[in-house]
C-alpha cells in the first residue's frame, strides 16, 4: 500500500464518519463543525486521486479546486454560525426546532414554558 | 527514508481520523473547537506530504486559523450570555435530542458499508494514466504565469474564481442581513484593554504580516501563493488590528468596506468584458496582457477576500439579552429568557 | 576538495543534533501541557520549550540550507513564532488572573482556582 492510497483511505473514513455525525448528532454547533470535516475528506480524496494516477507530476486542477472550496467553506461556515446564533436567539437552545415546537411558534401558546 | 516517509504520514492518517472522531463525537464544545484546529493544522501537514503547498497555505490560515477563530467567537459570543453557570446545553451537549438508537445503528451500518464500497471503488480502480496534468503543463506559457495552480484558478477556470468570489460576497451579504445591529465586538467586559504588549506585537506583526502579503501575491504566478494565501495573511492583519482595538471593526454600514468587498468580484467581472471586444470571449484574455491582469485581479481578489475574512470574523452577532417585556408583546414570547430562566431555577 | 566535503559533512551532522534536540524540546513541552497541574505551568512548558525548540529547528535547517534569502526566512519565521507565542501567552495569562483563576502555590496542592469555570477540561 503506498502512502498515497493511506489519504484516500482517511479521506473516505472521515467524510463518512462526518456525515454520520452530522446526521445524529441534534446540536447545530456540531452539525457546522461535521459538515466543515465532510468537505475536508471530500478534498483528501481529491488530491489523493489523481496522485495515485500520475505521482510523478501534480495535477494542479483539483488543487485549485480545493483552494477554491476551503475559501467557500469558511464562508458557509460563517453563515451557518450567524444563523445558528439565530436559532439559539429565538428559541434559546442549539437545536433545530421540531415538528410541534414550530407550530407552538406560529401557533403562539405562549405559556408552552420551556423543555 | 521511504520507510521514514511512510511512517510519517501513517501518523499523519491515524492523527486526522483519530481528531476528526474525537471532534465529533464529544459532548464539549469547547474540546471540539480546540480538536477542529489541531485538526486544521495536521491536515496541513498532510496537504505538504501530497504535494500541495498552495493548499497547505490555505488550510492553515483558514482551514485552521479563521475557521477556528471563527467558532472561538461564536463560543465567546454563548458563555457571556451564559456566564460561569451551571451546564449550559448551549455548551455541553448531552444527547438529549439526538436521533434514536435504532436510527444511529441503521445510519451507522449504512455508513460502515459506504467506507468499504468506496474504499473498494475508488482504491481498487484501475489506474488510468491521467491526461490532464501534461494538458496543463503543455499549455502553461499561454496563460502568462508560471505557477500551474494560478493558472489553472485566473485563466483555464477563470469562471469558477468568479464564481467563487460570488459565493464569498453573498456569504457576505447572508452574514450582513442577519446583524440586526445586535453585535459587540472587543471589550464587551467593560474595561478599555491598553495591553503594551499586544500593541507591540502589533507594531511589528502588521507590517511584516502586510509585506507577506504583497510578497505572497506577487510570487503567486510563479510559485506556491497567490490571492487566497495573501487575502488570508492580510485578514490576520486585520483580525489582530481589531481585536488589538487600532481598527474599529468593518461594519456593513461603512461604504469603504462595502466597496471593498465588492472590489474583486466587480473588478472581475469588467476585466472579462473589457477583453470581449479583443477576444471576443468572456475572460479570454487577449494574448501578451495575461500577465498583467492575472496580477491586477489578484491584487484587487487580495483585498476583497481581507475584507471578507475580517468581516465574517468579527461580525459574529450577539445573542440578546432575554427580554422578559417581550412575553407580554409578542405571542411567541421570549424563549432565551424562558430557557436561561427555567435552567437557573432547575 | 576533501576539505568541502569534511565541512558538508560536519555540516550535515550538525545539522541533524540541532533538529533532533529541538525535537526533543517540543517533546519535553508537550509533556509538560499533558501533566502539569494548572494553566500557568502549562503556559510556561509550552512556549518556553516550544519556541526554543523551534529555534533549534530552525537553526538546522539553516545550516542545511545553502541559500541567503530562505536562510533569512527561516529566522524571520523564528522571530514571529517567537512574538507571537510570547504575546498570546502573556495575554492568556493575564486575562485568566484577571479572571480570577489562581495558581497554585505548592507542589500537589490544590486551590481555588483549579475548581473555577475556567480551568479547561
Amino acid at each position: 500500500m503506498n502512502p498515497v492510497d493511506l489519504y484516500m483511505l482517511a479521506g473516505i473514513v472521515i467524510t463518512l464518519i462526518a456525515l454520520y455525525a452530522a446526521l445524529t448528532r441534534a446540536h447545530l454547533f456540531w452539525k457546522v463543525l461535521a459538515i466543515n470535516l465532510m468537505g475536508t475528506g471530500v478534498f483528501l480524496i481529491l488530491l489523493a486521486a489523481p496522485s495515485r494516477r500520475t505521482p510523478e507530476i501534480a495535477d494542479p486542477l483539483p488543487q485549485a479546486m480545493v483552494l477554491t472550496g476551503i475559501v467557500v467553506a469558511v464562508a458557509a461556515t460563517a453563515l451557518a454560525l450567524g444563523i445558528a446564533l439565530r436559532v439559539i436567539a429565538r428559541s434559546g437552545l442549539p437545536f433545530l426546532p421540531d415538528g410541534d415546537e414550530e407550530d407552538q411558534g406560529s401557533g403562539g401558546s405562549a405559556g408552552e414554558a420551556s423543555r | 527514508m521511504t520507510a521514514l516517509g511512510f511512517l510519517l504520514d501513517a501518523a499523519v492518517v491515524l492523527l486526522l481520523v483519530g481528531l476528526a472522531t474525537r471532534l465529533l463525537l464529544t459532548r464539549h464544545l469547547f474540546e471540539a473547537i480546540v480538536l477542529f484546529v489541531s485538526y486544521g493544522l495536521t491536515l496541513s501537514l498532510a496537504w505538504v506530504r501530497l504535494g500541495a503547498p498552495n493548499i497547505a497555505l490555505a488550510e492553515a490560515a483558514l482551514g485552521a486559523g479563521v475557521t477556528g477563530a471563527l467558532f472561538l467567537n461564536t463560543y465567546q459570543r454563548l458563555t457571556e450570555r451564559i456566564g460561569d453557570g451551571p451546564k449550559s446545553p448551549l455548551l455541553e451537549d448531552d444527547g438529549s435530542r439526538d436521533p434514536p438508537a435504532w436510527f444511529k445503528g441503521v445510519l451507522g451500518g449504512g455508513v460502515l458499508l459506504l467506507v468499504l464500497g468506496a474504499g473498494w471503488a475508488l482504491l481498487g480502480a484501475g489506474r488510468r494514466p491521467a491526461f490532464l496534468p501534461h494538458e496543463i503543463a503543455a499549455r502553461l506559457p499561454e496563460t502568462g504565469v508560471q505557477n500551474p495552480v494560478t493558472g489553472v484558478l485566473l485563466n483555464f477556470r477563470g469562471y469558477d474564481t468568479l464564481l467563487e468570489i460570488a459565493v464569498l460576497v453573498a456569504a457576505m451579504a447572508g452574514v450582513w442581513s442577519l446583524d440586526r445591529g445586535s453585535r459587540r465586538f472587543g471589550r464587551a467586559r467593560g474595561e478599555p484593554d491598553e495591553d503594551p504588549v499586544l500593541h507591540a506585537l502589533t507594531r511589528f506583526a502588521v507590517p511584516v504580516t502586510v509585506v507577506t502579503a504583497v510578497y505572497l501575491t506577487w510570487v503567486g504566478s510563479t510559485e506556491p501563493g497567490g490571492a487566497f494565501q495573501a487575502g488570508s495573511l492580510l485578514a490576520g492583519a486585520g483580525v489582530l488590528l481589531t481585536v488589538a482595538g487600532v481598527l474599529p471593526p468593518p461594519t456593513a454600514a461603512s461604504r469603504p468596506v462595502r466597496a471593498m468587498v465588492a472590489g474583486g468580484m466587480a473588478g472581475f467581472i469588467l476585466a472579462g468584458i473589457a477583453v470581449l471586444p479583443l477576444t471576443g470571449q468572456f475572460l479570454h484574455y487577449p494574448e501578451g496582457w495575461a500577465y498583467p491582469m492575472i496580477l491586477g485581479i489578484e491584487a484587487l481578489l487580495t483585498v476583497s477576500i481581507a475584507v471578507v475574512l475580517v468581516e465574517l470574523f468579527v461580525d459574529v452577532p450577539a445573542v440578546p439579552e432575554p427580554d422578559p417585556a417581550l412575553e407580554s408583546v409578542d405571542p411567541s414570547g421570549d424563549p432565551l429568557g424562558r430557557a436561561l430562566r427555567g435552567k437557573e431555577g432547575s | 576538495m576533501p576539505a568541502d566535503l569534511t565541512l558538508t559533512l560536519v555540516m550535515e551532522v550538525a545539522s541533524g543534533i540541532l533538529i533532533v534536540a529541538g525535537c526533543l524540546f517540543f517533546l519535553a513541552g508537550t509533556v509538560g501541557l499533558l501533566r502539569f497541574p494548572d494553566l500557568y505551568c502549562r503556559l510556561h512548558a509550552l512556549t518556553k520549550a516550544d519556541t526554543l525548540g523551534l529555534g533549534l529547528i530552525v537553526a538546522g535547517l539553516v545550516l542545511q540550507n545553502p541559500v541567503w534569502p530562505a536562510r533569512l526566512q527561516l529566522v524571520l519565521i523564528w522571530i514571529l513564532a517567537l512574538s507571537a507565542a510570547a504575546t498570546v501567552c502573556h495575554l492568556l495569562a493575564r486575562s485568566s488572573l484577571a479572571a480570577g483563576i489562581e495558581p497554585i502555590r505548592e507542589p500537589g496542592g490544590s486551590s481555588a482556582g483549579v475548581t473555577s469555570a475556567g480551568e479547561d477540561r
